[in-house]
């Protein structure tokens, strides 16, 4: 096991690695323009936000933050950063120079993360009072709206099984369900995933009995062949009928239909993956950080516009009515989707998270 | 003028034959700095931090208690190794052609092949060799319509798809080692050792091969050095269930935040690379090495 005193140390390095990389960061990120609020407490300045780049970013310019500027003046610039926003926060935090004031859409996985490492600033009461204006209660966080929600579905192909699992508790019954299967490699997910298939009660689940989950997992192991990391390789062997069944990336899931494998999808026991938008704790410009994020929680057709481009989950209920169904029917907050799904607890995720990953290294690799 | 023939004695130095014995070192202080700064200094830093603070050999124990850590490593040096041998011999055959042949077009075509995986991404090769390997994929196709064949198969996220792609990456820096060493073998020595009375495949194996062995040696060590460190390769195309060493350190570093274990992962990568490589040396034998270098 290791000890607190490494756990320490072990934190010391990473912090040095990013302090080094802001560092080299700073030289970049100069020049920006001035960040400050206006004096008269009017909103003013510029919001940099850390984000994903590439398509994701140009959505969210056009249709999220284009009209926030358009109406408060307030300009917004992105850095990108894709899958390593809590590295370079921590980097920040640690030179004591934060450049950033908000993120946008980042996964739950590492978004708690930031808000366990107090890399995210505490949502203010008067903030969560408007926002619950426009978003579901739900919805909130603690530190941040939940925006560009993902989801893992059960998919099967109905080509070449003769009986397709519609649940979890189906999906581990390899009896009357066999064939092969695939499962994301990210533990938290798997987890929780088996946990609902042993019939764990949603409320009860967290915190997780993980030796009962990996104990439940391995009734299965057998039969995953394909312990998926990313999007392509999923739709791949999806497709390629590599597996007949998995625990599916919702959006990719439905890609997959639509090139016309016969992929039954069910949200039945859906992992519901709560993304986030939130402000960075010790941003220069908050007060227009958040001003932002409710921006775009009372934007519900620049919402909609964003889901249709993106397929990646929304705020603000009222975007459905500016969406085509079929596009609004496979999000995963759509009503009926969202009700089956359960929303896992990244709290305690990344409370725990080394000894999780430790021993899903050891499970899957071992 | 009688006296011209004293010496313009201070002006100039007397000319040497032979460079002065610090000039070597200073031409080469470049690159000596260059090997400390990015290969000495780094790796002591990680030896170093693999101890973490004092002398606390946690890191070992827990690597050694891991049974995913060790798989990996026995996973890692047994693919490398089949890599080294598969590179070894089609490098050979290859290589030995290269150096042989007259064939203008031979050569063309042989030296196209070695050059085109050589000079193509990381990323595309893999990307490519996904494309060949997969269930649907043009080897699965080839396997369907054969007359005698059943079925499909399918290699990807299987250890048979790192070696093949490790083995694609790798086959070029094998073949261009390979060049070089056999460039210094006179071919003729073949015919001679047929003139007295050897077949071909034994003229091969006991007058080529043995001239050789350093040059292969060479070879095998730098190919299964390379392997070894690959991480693209088995992350594309082998699963997650088989990874390499350096698949389970990156895990190490940017998901559990370990870096005193990986610093171990990699020491004990390194030091165990260089156990395999002294026992490749004693197989071949010393006396045959040094004979074979001079």
């Amino acid at each position: 096991m290791v000890t607190a005193q490494r756990r320490g140390r072990r934190f010391a390095q990473i912090t040095a690695v990013g302090a080094f990389t802001v560092a080299l960061l700073a030289g970049c990120a100069g020049g920006g323009s001035d960040t400050k609020p206006t004096e008269d407490g009017k909103l003013g300045g510029n919001v940099i936000v850390g984000g994903w780049g590439g398509r994701f970013t140009e959505s969210t310019t056009k249709f999220l933050t284009d009209p926030f500027t358009k109406e408060t003046g307030v300009t917004v610039q992105f850095v990108d950063a894709p899958g390593e926003q809590v590295a370079r926060l921590a980097a920040m935090t640690k030179a004591g120079k934060i450049e950033w004031d908000a993120v946008d859409s980042l996964d739950p996985s590492n978004a708690f993360s930031a808000y366990v490492g107090g890399y995210a600033a505490k949502m203010p009461d008067d903030v969560r009072k408007r926002l619950e204006k426009y978003v579901p209660a739900e919805q909130l966080t603690d530190f941040g709206m939940t925006y560009s929600a993902n989801a893992f579905v059960t998919g099967c192909n109905t080509s070449m099984v003769k009986a397709c699992p519609t649940n979890p508790a189906e999906f581990f019954d390899l009896k009357n369900f066999p064939g092969d299967r695939a499962i994301i490699d990210r533990p938290f997910i798997a987890l929780t995933y088996a946990l609902e298939a042993d019939g764990v009660k949603p409320d009860e689940m967290f915190p997780m009995d993980l030796d009962r989950a990996f104990a439940k997992l391995e009734t299965i192991k057998d039969s995953v062949k394909v312990w998926y990391s990313a999007g392509d390789q999923m739709e791949q062997i999806v497709r390629d009928e590599q597996v007949a069944m998995g625990l599916l990336w919702s959006g990719r899931a439905y890609n997959v239909q639509d090139q016309g494998t016969d992929l039954q999808i069910s949200w039945d026991g859906g992992i519901y993956e709560p993304g986030q938008w939130f402000v960075v704790e010790g941003a220069k410009n908050p007060d227009a950080a958040w001003a932002l994020i409710e921006s775009i929680a009372a934007n519900p057709k620049g919402q909609a516009e964003w889901a249709t481009a993106m397929s990646y989950g929304i705020s603000n209920p009222e975007a459905f009515d500016y969406m085509d169904e079929k596009i609004a029917s496979r999000l995963p907050d759509w009503p009926a989707n969202f009700e089956t799904s359960i929303v896992p607890d990244f709290t305690w995720y990344a409370e725990n998270r080394e000894e999780i990953e430790k021993r899903w290294t050891e499970f899957v690799s071992g | 003028m009688t006296t011209s023939a004293e010496p313009r004695s201070g002006r100039t130095t007397r000319w040497r034959p032979e460079m002065p014995a610090w000039s070597g070192p200073l031409l080469a202080l470049p690159l000596i700095v260059m090997v400390a700064i990015f290969v000495v200094i780094p790796l002591v830093g990680m030896v170093i931090g693999s101890f973490g603070e004092g002398f606390d050999l946690s890191a070992y124990t827990e690597f050694l208690e891991s049974a995913a850590q060790r798989k990996a490593l026995l996973i890692t040096f047994r693919d490398s190794l089949i890599v080294t041998a598969l590179a070894l011999v089609i490098g050979s055959v290859v290589a030995w052609n290269l150096r042989v042949t007259t064939s203008r077009v031979l050569r063309a075509v042989l030296w196209t092949a070695v050059a085109i995986p050589f000079l193509m991404g990381v990323v595309i090769k893999n990307y490519a060799m996904s494309i060949v390997l997969q269930a649907n994929g043009i080897l699965s196709r080839i396997w369907e319509a054969l007359p005698f064949t059943e079925g499909k198969i399918n290699l990807m996220y299987t250890p048979t798809a790192v070696v093949i792609g490790i083995l694609y990456s790798l086959l070029p820096f094998g073949i261009m080692a390979l060049v070089v060493a056999f460039n210094s073998i006179d071919p003729e020595l073949v015919r001679a050792a047929e003139s007295l009375g050897a077949s071909r495949t034994r003229a091969l194996l006991s007058v080529i091969l043995p001239l050789g062995a350093p040059g292969i040696l060479a070879a095998g060590a730098l190919i299964f050095m390379l392997s070894i460190g690959f991480y693209v390769t088995p992350v594309m195309l082998g699963g997650a269930d088989a990874p390499f060493l350096a698949t389970l350190i990156q895990r190490q570093i940017f998901i559990m935040y370990d870096n005193q274990g990986a610093s171990a992962s990699g020491t004990i990568l390194i030091v165990a690379a260089i156990v395999v490589l002294v026992a490749a040396v004693c197989v071949v034998g010393t006396r045959r090495l040094k004979r074979a270098m001079s």
